[in-house]
């Protein structure tokens, strides 16, 4: 937990060494992923496109921490992640990475200011104090009126939009989106584009989004295509720096 | 702390109810038998201890109040008496007796003592004369109760009328009561001229029971000799030879309901919600923290069923009370400790296969 602390004010990079991973053994054996090597820096957004079956959920979840490469290692800021175990690893999902479902995944017994205030609190922050910043944090995001509802209650955008900010509660250096637009009609996809794309830009994220969304292309600074588990092409996103559109604030939807 | 444990419970209320059932039927089951062993225990040697005397006199091998036969000559109280640190004997005769009403074979504990001492009478009376007189008994309430009768009611016992003056309350063993009489109107009756069944005795100085009991045993001949404490003991370890094998064999099968119940719907929980406790896992939360949720609501569920378990047994024990008196359920806070005890063992033990199956979660089937 050291080196946790003492690397969360400096830019992160996330860098993946030849990692593979394989399902099953003998007939039934699967290689999903194949030999990629990867880099991100801070701030970056990228965008992994391809086909279903391509490996590239498997590629987000081992970026993540939520699994193991077979092969190859994966280092975060100089730690080796793909070698620490499961127990050593939830403190770094908590601190370094923020999740974006497409099936939102909230907890639906809490309502939707607990869920944020659920990841604050396992961070460690005191009750009054993960209390009040889970309540600005959904001010932020246009919905203290939905406070105390429950997820069953709110709108798909709604809950994408709580999950956006349980992803962001602990102010991780790394965001991870599966197919943030998926479930989601098109004028609400466009909005939760552009605020993943705001969070890599304004707030200085890494922000990896695996999609099928070609408007996603537009947004980030990367994208990467990904066929057979391997990454086949790579190419500058449409991402202006520069442009207004991607300084969105929540407040503006 | 967000209780995620609580809204677990709370989701499925069905199962919820069902859960706290199966442990609140364990706990009303342990506390019920236990309540009602430890009532039969205490009574079994209450009228023993209700003598309050420092010794007893048997005749050897007579060691059972109510099974063992112990026939001693009333002669044999000038002797007892002889020693100077004995204070007072009491004769007392104390046998079980069958006998008819309405064609119907009843049983009676019948006790003969001297009323004039006091000492081997009634616990309390509750209706008619403190004392009985020549042809006269005092029964017990339950007795009086289930058999309809009144003070003076005539009942006939080993061809004799006796006439009903009394009703007192706390002689009842479930399986027979007590009845009390005059010694002489006890020795016609059962036929035991000059004899008595037990010696009661009280000494100046209780510390000299020792010499007390080895001159008298020195003394007399074919006697047994032991102090109260002594007496009750070897009343109560008939009961409990017979009894707490039974006993411990039903609080095991009363645990294992609970347990089963618990954890199974610990686990069925655990299962349908794995896909929530795999998210918790990826945002961030540790093993442990899982594990914590499960135990809090295996504790939860194990509590909650606890407290409705013990408001049974106290209902049942007020309800039995009124209805069946004969049945007393003593409820001890060491049993109401020791069920307890067993349901938060339980409660961690429900929990062991839930929290292996969480351990297993793999945090990236959140993707699935």
């Amino acid at each position: 937990m050291e080196e946790l602390s003492s690397s969360h004010n400096h830019d992160t990079s996330l860098f993946l060494d030849r990692i593979s991973k394989t399902y099953g053994e003998g007939e039934t054996r699967v290689e999903a992923v194949k030999n990629i090597t990867l880099e991100f820096q801070r701030g970056e957004s990228i965008l992994i496109l391809g086909p279903s079956g391509s490996g590239k959920t498997t590629l987000l979840s081992m970026i993540g921490g939520l699994l193991k490469p077979t092969s190859g290692r994966i280092f975060l800021h100089g730690q080796e992640l793909s070698s620490l175990s499961e127990g050593k690893l939830s403190p770094y999902r908590l601190k370094y990475f923020g999740f974006i479902f497409q099936e939102f995944n909230l907890l639906s017994t809490l309502t939707a200011f607990e869920n944020i205030e659920l990841v604050i609190h396992l961070a460690g922050l005191k009750k009054d104090l993960a209390r009040q910043k889970a309540k600005s944090l959904l001010e932020v995001a246009g919905l203290s009126n939905r406070a105390h509802h429950y997820p069953s209650q709110l709108s798909g955008g709604e809950k994408q939009r709580v999950a956006i900010m349980r992803a962001l509660a602990n102010n991780p250096p790394i965001v991870l989106a599966d197919e943030p637009t998926g479930n989601l009609d098109t004028e609400i996809g466009n909005v939760i584009t552009q605020i993943l794309s705001g969070i890599a830009c304004r707030e200085n994220r890494t922000v990896v989004m695996v999609s099928h969304d070609e408007r996603i292309k537009k947004v980030v600074d990367r994208i990467l295509y990904v066929q057979d588990g391997r990454i086949t092409r790579e190419e500058k996103g449409g991402h202006d720096r520069e442009s207004k559109e991607s300084h969105n604030h929540f407040l503006t939807y | 702390m967000i209780s995620i444990a609580w809204r677990n419970l709370f989701h499925d209320k069905l199962r919820f109810a069902i859960s706290i059932s199966g442990v609140a039927f364990s706990v009303f089951l342990i506390l019920v038998l236990l309540g009602l062993f430890r009532g039969w225990h205490e009574k079994i040697v209450g009228y023993i201890a209700s003598t309050h005397a420092d010794l007893w006199i048997l005749q050897e091998g007579g060691d059972d109040f109510f099974n063992s036969i112990s026939v001693l000559p009333v002669a044999y109280k000038d002797t007892i008496k002889e020693n100077p640190n004995v204070k007072e004997v009491y004769p007392l005769i104390g046998r079980q007796t069958s006998f008819e009403i309405d064609k119907g074979a009843v049983r009676l504990y019948i006790i003969g003592y001297d009323p004039h001492d006091g000492v081997g009478g009634p616990f309390k009376i509750i209706r008619g004369v403190p004392t009985p007189g020549k042809g006269e008994i005092i029964i017990d309430k339950v007795f009086a109760n289930t058999k309809e009768i009144n003070i003076g009611d005539t009942l006939r016992i080993l061809e004799k009328d006796l006439r009903v003056v009394g009703i007192a309350e706390g002689g009842d063993l479930v399986f027979l009561q007590f009845a009390f009489m005059e010694r002489k109107e006890a020795e016609e009756l059962l036929r035991m001229p000059e004899m008595v069944n037990f010696y009661i005795v009280t000494l100046n100085n209780s510390s000299s029971s020792s010499s007390v009991i080895s001159d008298l045993e020195d003394k007399l001949e074919n006697i047994s000799v032991v102090t109260q404490a002594e007496y009750i003991t070897s009343n109560q370890r008939e009961i409990n030879e017979i009894f707490i094998p039974i006993l411990t064999v039903l609080v095991i099968i009363g645990f294992l309901v609970g347990l089963t119940v618990v954890g199974l719907m610990t686990y069925t929980s655990t299962i349908e919600k794995s896909k929530e406790y795999g998210i918790l896992k990826a945002i961030g939360a540790s093993n442990a923290y899982l594990y914590k949720i499960i135990i809090q609501q295996s504790f939860l569920t194990g509590l909650v069923g606890f407290f409705v378990g013990v408001g049974l047994t106290i209902i049942t024990k007020l309800l039995l009370e009124n209805i069946v008196p004969q049945f007393v359920i003593e409820m001890l806070a060491k049993d109401v400790g020791l069920s307890l005890s067993l349901i938060l063992i339980m409660s961690i033990a429900a929990a062991y296969v839930p929290m292996r199956r969480i351990a297993r979660i793999e945090p990236a089937a959140v993707f699935k």
